[in-house]
């Protein structure tokens, strides 16, 4: 698993209805690479992502995600698509309606699990990996802000993702529990899953170092210092 | 499905209560058209049984040959019971009647044998009768065919008429119940779209997402069909006194199991109908269309 390609993008054009964001992308990530996507508000991080698990179409150029051709792929193979990728946002996406266990409980049925022991004992890995053991009762409202990233990392990780998306997902944290999700994300990277995470939080990233892309001025680009893009954003 | 999920799924006890109203008001609505229906049907088969046909026969006609003429017309269609009253018979209930010796009178006998046809109640082609009635009287034993031509052709209009008005109003109520339904279940799904497209996010596959809302929609068709038979029935209990024919139609045979089973059933289809479209409209929607 150590060298397989996760995502390849070729000559792609991420679009957004008509409107072209960002033309000629090229991008090979690897399995158990973290990288920090960013850029400009409206630059096209957000649409990139959303190519990458089945939200926008990709009409022109070659993709590949997760073993799933993005520029062929059928409605119906997306929600198969998603199951290999774990999605994180800034603004949580929980269900509201239900409790954290039946949040996580949910993603697996959906998923095709049917075994209520296995479910029970995955639940409790991922809360344990996420250090909620003892919130599975909770409703998302009775959790902070921090918490309810951490049950939406759970849900990523239950069905053992070959990628994970997080598209700001400490937006809307304070820079403490910022720096305990990414912590806990490049631990998920080194165990082998592969971390595509857009951010603006530059001051987290200079913390750690990682490959770093770029959007800018509707291209993607390869760049290697946080602190020249952080003094050029300044 | 628990009580909880049934009537407080994510706050929307409210939105619940309204579309349960909603579909109990439209299935009561569609209940009372249907009872019409029954009642019409009823009223329609009173008098389809009430015409009879009387075929007149040859006074020289052998009574083998009658007899086979009476068994071909109850092998008919049209035909209800057949009747055959002889000369003598005929007579005699003449005789009855006026309660005088005509034929001692007369010297001889001037009424013919026949053969009474009640029409078959159940029969629908009423318009082709007069044509098979007509080749009827064209057998060589029968000397003439008397029926209400008047009556015949006024039943005949009347269903044609009330057919086509009580389709029509059938069917811009059935519309009216499904637009009805389908607005309130979708201002139900509308306060939940957020979580359906959480649902696809997290790889649900379309019809996984659908199942539960399909679930809920069919506990609803359900109850509102119960809430409109309890209206409906209620209404023919304290207007008993007012409703009395209509009453006693229902109550006769199963009719009022069959507008149980109709609203039941109608009630389960629509809600179920309404329901997927609603869904998948939600379900096909892009994130930034949610808002």
């Amino acid at each position: 698993m150590e060298n397989e390609v996760v995502i390849h993008l070729e000559h792609a054009q991420i679009q957004q209805n008509e409107n072209v964001v960002l033309r000629d992308v090229n991008l090979k990530v690897h399995s158990g690479e973290f990288i920090y996507l960013i850029g400009r508000t409206g630059t096209g991080k957000s649409s990139l992502l959303k190519t990458l698990y089945g939200a926008l179409p990709l009409r022109k150029g070659k993709g590949l995600c997760c073993g799933y051709e993005l520029h062929n792929i059928r409605e119906r193979q997306i929600p198969y698509l998603r199951r290999k990728i774990g999605i994180v946002f800034q603004s949580f996406e929980l269900l509201t309606d239900r409790t954290v266990k039946d949040n996580l409980l949910f993603v697996l049925k959906a998923t095709g699990w049917t075994d209520q022991k296995a479910m029970d004992s995955r639940i409790q890995s991922v809360l344990d990996l996420v250090s909620l053991e003892d919130k599975s009762y909770k409703m998302p409202h009775e959790l902070s802000g921090g918490e309810q990233q951490r049950v939406a990392i759970a849900r990523s990780l239950l069905n053992t993702p070959h990628l994970i998306i997080a598209d700001e997902p400490t937006g809307n944290l304070d820079p403490a529990t910022s720096l305990e999700i990414l912590n806990l994300l490049l631990a998920i990277s080194r165990s082998g899953t592969s971390v595509l995470m857009a951010s603006h939080d530059y001051a987290t990233m200079q913390k750690f170092s990682s490959r770093i892309i770029v959007c800018e001025n509707g291209e993607l680009r390869e760049s290697s210092d946080i602190s020249t893009i952080v003094s050029e954003s300044t | 499905m628990s009580k909880k999920a049934l009537f407080n799924t994510s706050g929307s006890s409210i939105s619940s209560f309204s579309t349960v109203l909603g579909s109990t008001l439209v299935l009561t609505m569609l209940g009372v058209l249907f009872i019409f229906l029954l009642v019409a049907n009823a009223i329609t088969q009173h008098f389809r049984s009430q015409l009879t046909v009387q075929v007149m026969l040859k006074d020289n006609a052998p009574e083998e040959q009658v007899l086979d003429l009476k068994k071909k017309i109850e092998g008919e269609d049209y035909a209800g019971s057949v009747l055959y009253t002889s000369k003598a018979k005929a007579a005699e209930i003449m005789q009855q009647e006026l309660d005088e010796e005509f034929v001692d009178f007369l010297g001889y006998n001037p009424l013919p044998a026949s053969l009474d046809i009640h029409i078959n109640p159940e029969f629908e082609q009423l318009d082709s009768l007069s044509g098979r009635l007509a080749a009827l009287e064209k057998n060589e034993w029968v000397r003439e065919v008397n029926y209400e031509k008047g009556l015949l052709q006024q039943v005949n209009e009347n269903i044609a008429k009330w057919g086509i008005g009580l389709l029509m109003i059938g069917a811009l109520f059935l519309i009216i119940a499904v637009v009805l339904i389908v607005n309130t279940i979708e201002l139900a799904i509308f306060s939940q779209r957020f979580i359906i497209k959480s649902m696809q996010l997290v790889g649900a596959t379309h019809w996984f997402i659908q199942k539960p809302f399909l679930k809920r929609g069919l506990w609803y068709g359900l109850i509102s069909a119960i809430f409109a038979i309890a209206l409906i029935s209620a209404i023919l209990f304290f207007f008993r006194e007012e409703l009395k024919d209509v009453v006693t139609i229902l109550m006769t045979g199963s009719r009022y199991l069959v507008m149980v089973g109709a609203i039941v059933f109608t009630g389960l289809m629509v809600s179920w109908l309404a329901t997927a479209y609603a869904v998948r409209r939600f379900v096909k929607l892009r994130q930034e269309e949610l808002y």
